[in-house]
């Protein structure tokens, strides 16, 4: 597991670097988790538009598909941050997250991650780190995680 | 395990689990709501989309509409189709064609009549189960145009002579370059007649109404949706909600999700759409078909197919 990093290697990472490894993981996501799903919504004439999920009610096979899309999701971040502290968006744009406590726990990897699956909280972090002077995503300072330059 | 070897793994169970998921869903009856489709018809009613680039792209294709009706009745989860409709009609064919595969459809049809349900339009709706329309709509126009401008006179204001060449002494007929000859005039008089009558039988078929009532309303009239209702035409004065509330009862269901079956629209569809709009007025008519028909036996038919 990694250890703490000395104050003085922390470079953090930019946001637009960080946005533009959101933008390729999203990608990836789309072919790898959604991608499955699209045959079935196109026969049930429905597209997975930003609009939709506020006018299509949501029925039981769409619940399913939305809560298997965000596990699997979720899965993606957690597993490639916890073991390897970079998601496939991070590698190419050369950052990786590091832990500001002693320890790096799952529960921290999945704190930081949580509001990518959730879009309210996603809403949150989005505002947050636009408003606040460091940054940092609401739920990166959670989690005492922080993105910086590999 | 290298990095690169781990995230190849990762992305593998991620995909699988989520295939696996996706045919579960697929394969289960019972996970599937029950649904409306909701089935447009925009536009002019024609036979198909692929004429030309632009501007036949427009409207509603029958093959488009069929299409759609055909997924919808093969949809186990699909309890019952509305048609909504904001059309001022179309080519007797295309409107045949629809009104056809709607009658081989075994689930309830409910027809929703906007703006505008006239001529052909209105055909196929006399063909579904149950006519709701907006009070100020309109609907009706059962009738047949096959008007056109003739040119012969200003062209020979400029100049302009219309040399005739022609084997078969009827095929020019309809030329905007000369004048029907009153035995011209009187065939294609009766062809509009003979499409009318089609039309008046379907209509008075499709709805119950006496052929002789159909026929007097039959004019060429449009009627606003109040005036439709008193003469049989429609069923119920409304809008999309009274159509949802009349097919879930008809289909014996409680909820049902409704789902468009919407064709993607291009932004070349749109323009082509602005421009059809243009060009057809109020109730049209079906009767221009007649004149596109020739298309492939005259060089005027474009110039027919736009003015007509």
């Amino acid at each position: 597991m990694p250890k703490k990093v000395k104050k003085e290697e922390i470079k953090k990472a930019s946001i637009i670097k960080r946005v533009l490894a959101y933008i390729i993981d999203s990608l990836i996501i789309t072919l790898v988790v959604s991608y499955p799903f699209n045959n079935y919504l196109k026969s049930m004439n429905i597209t997975l538009k930003f609009t939709d999920l506020f006018t299509t009610r949501l029925t039981s096979d769409l619940y399913i598909i939305f809560f298997t899309i965000a596990i699997l999701s979720l899965i993606y971040f957690v597993a490639l941050e916890y073991y390897l502290k970079q998601t496939i968006g991070k590698i190419i744009m050369k950052i990786k997250i590091i832990s500001l406590k002693k320890e790096f726990k799952i529960s921290q990897v999945i704190l930081r991650n949580i509001s990518k699956v959730v879009d309210i909280l996603l809403f949150i972090d989005v505002i947050y780190m636009l408003l606040s002077p460091e940054k940092e995503r609401l739920f990166g300072k959670l989690s005492k995680t922080q993105v910086i330059i590999k | 395990m290298k990095k690169w070897q781990f995230i190849i793994v990762i992305l593998g169970i991620i995909f699988l689990v989520s295939f696996l998921v996706s045919k579960t869903i697929e394969g289960t009856e019972s996970l599937k709501p029950d649904r409306i489709a909701v089935i447009p018809i925009y536009g002019p009613i024609t036979v198909d989309s692929s004429s030309d680039i632009f501007f036949d792209q427009s409207g509603s294709p029958s093959t488009v509409v069929i299409d759609a009706i055909d997924r919808a009745d093969k949809d186990s989860s699909i309890k019952g189709i509305i048609l909504e409709i904001n059309s001022p009609g179309g080519t007797v064919v295309a409107s045949r064609e629809i009104s056809n595969r709607i009658k081989k459809v075994n689930k309830p049809i409910v027809s929703w009549i906007r703006e505008v349900g006239a001529s052909g339009a209105y055909w196929i709706a006399s063909s579904t189960d149950y006519i709701i329309a907006d009070p100020m709509s309109i609907t009706g126009s059962i009738g047949v145009i096959g008007s056109y401008l003739e040119f012969s006179e200003l062209f020979e204001k400029y100049g302009i002579t219309y040399e005739r060449l022609v084997g078969g002494d009827l095929k020019d007929t309809g030329s905007p370059y000369k004048q029907l000859t009153p035995k011209e005039r009187e065939i294609l008089q009766l062809k509009i007649n003979k499409i009318h009558e089609s039309f008046v039988k379907e209509v008075s078929n499709n709805r119950k109404l006496d052929y002789d009532k159909v026929k007097d309303l039959g004019n060429g009239m449009f009627y606003l949706g109040e005036e439709a209702l008193d003469l049989g035409l429609i069923d119920e004065l409304g809008s999309k909600d009274e159509a949802l509330n009349k097919i879930k009862s008809l289909a014996n269901i409680k909820e049902a999700e409704p789902v468009s079956f919407q064709r993607k629209v291009g932004i070349t569809d749109l323009l082509a759409r602005l421009s059809a709009y243009n060009s057809f007025y109020i109730g049209r008519g079906i009767g221009f078909s007649l004149f596109s028909g020739f298309k492939d036996e005259s060089k005027y038919s474009n110039i027919l197919k736009q003015v007509v």
